[in-house]
């Protein structure tokens, strides 16, 4: 269960990074959860989308320093997949990180 | 219980208008930096005009559209006011021929317009006055550090002014709810260190009289406040996001107010915006905006809208109305 949340909340975080955030200079390759949000073509203010977008819809408080302590998409999503109290976020979730 | 209605509205910009191409001859950054990261074109920089300046034209320009030559109270939000000591309101009332009312300076800085509009509501409302002219005046570019980029591409100068008046209860196009907050632990997000009795009573302070600000913790901090603002008075006045017109955002960033829509589950075609030709104008940004919602034919009697500020402090605050039927000129460009 906390693996297939981790998958999650990646494929949440690599859909918002690749379709919602704005001012992306998205790199060539895919984002996996390797991939290091530093590297990733972000600006200054994308992080704290990103952390805002979270705390919205996943109902997890996360900061942009945390996201930038963390380092990759796969730490990141492990951490907050850790912190989801509200199960019934993550089917949705998995079914727009999906892309379908 | 008495309404307040909005009977006028003007604005005023110094005429020296600089874009972000001029910018960049000075400081390290370009057109497509700025805007992709603020929304921002072009803003308005005074070069002899003073707040008190911009104040009395916009000033000017409401009582003109509210068809007014008189007030009972001047109440004036400004971060930059034209001296320390004494407020820059009375000067600017007895240059507006308003006679002997009672005038003075709110500084709640962004967020100064919401809480100058709940000052005077409040003084409507309880029977102190019959009417009141709100400014929310600004000049920024005299406390900007003109080689940091973080800041001086943001803000610009101007004022927007609105004349309240007394209704009878049941008065359709009113001023509705308000709601303000603070948090003064996070004083330093925004803020001018220097200048005022914290430094002159501690000698190892920052004698900085330049403005500063953690600009990612603002982002969050406001997108978070104005949201929870914001729905506090929705839920007063008993609307729903989807029922609200227009949202009329402190125009702080392009972004800030996209995530802010998000946030409210509300569509960002309901932001009416102007920071992309004038910046932020702190205190006078939302007048200013809701002028331009109304010269754009956006804005018309009967909408519903929801007014939203964060600024230092931090403050914010939020308020709900009816927009009256108005006609209104567009800002007054004063020479500078």
């Amino acid at each position: 269960m906390n693996a297939q949340a981790q998958q999650a909340v990646v494929r949440y975080l690599v859909d918002a990074i690749t379709t919602r955030l704005e001012n992306v200079d998205l790199p060539a390759d895919p984002i996996t959860e390797d991939s290091r949000f530093e590297d990733l073509g972000l600006d200054s203010i994308n992080l704290v989308e990103l952390a805002l977008l979270v705390e919205r819809e996943l109902h997890v408080v996360v900061t942009d320093a945390q996201l930038a302590d963390w380092g990759t998409v796969g730490a990141a999503g492990e951490h907050i997949a850790g912190s989801v109290t509200d199960s019934s976020t993550l089917p949705q979730v998995a079914h727009r990180g999906g892309g379908s | 219980m008495t309404e307040v209605v909005v009977a006028g509205i003007g604005g005023a910009l110094p005429d020296n208008r600089v874009t972000n191409a001029e910018l960049a001859e000075m400081m390290d950054t370009s057109d497509e930096w700025i805007r992709g990261r603020t929304g921002i074109a072009g803003r308005y920089w005074s070069r002899t005009t003073s707040t008190g300046d911009v104040a009395v034209a916009a000033g000017r320009r409401a009582l003109d559209s509210a068809q007014r030559d008189q007030v009972d109270l001047v109440v004036l939000a400004t971060t930059t006011p034209d001296h320390p000591c004494p407020a820059t309101a009375p000067a600017v009332a007895a240059r507006l021929g308003l006679g002997p009312v009672g005038a003075f300076d709110v500084a709640a800085v962004c967020s100064g317009f919401i809480y100058a509009l709940a000052v005077a509501k409040g003084f409507i409302a309880g029977g102190l006055v019959r009417s009141a002219l709100v400014i929310g005046a600004e000049t920024y570019s005299t406390i900007l550090d003109r080689t940091d980029r973080s800041t001086a591409v943001i803000f610009g100068d101007g004022a927007g002014a609105v004349v309240l008046c007394a209704a009878e209860p049941g008065t359709p196009a009113a001023l509705e709810h308000i709601d303000l907050g603070s948090n003064g632990d996070d004083r330093q997000l925004v803020c001018v260190p220097g200048g005022g009795s914290y430094q002159r009573t501690r000698p190892e302070a920052d004698r900085s009289t330049h403005f500063s600000m953690l600009g990612r913790e603002v982002f969050r901090t406001a997108v978070t406040e104005m949201a929870r603002s914001s729905q506090t008075v929705l839920q007063r006045s008993r609307w729903t996001v989807r029922e609200v017109d227009w949202i009329v955002g402190h125009q702080a960033n392009e972004r800030i107010l996209g995530a802010l829509a998000d946030r409210l589950e509300a569509d960002r075609e309901k932001l009416i915006m102007n920071l992309d030709r004038v910046g932020n104008t702190s205190a006078a940004s939302i007048p200013l905006a809701l002028l331009e919602g109304i010269t754009s034919g956006r804005l018309r009697g009967g909408d519903r809208l929801l007014l939203t500020a964060f600024g230092g402090g931090t403050t914010w605050g939020s308020a709900t109305l009816v927009w009256p039927e108005l006609k209104a000129e567009p800002a007054d460009l004063i020479p500078t």
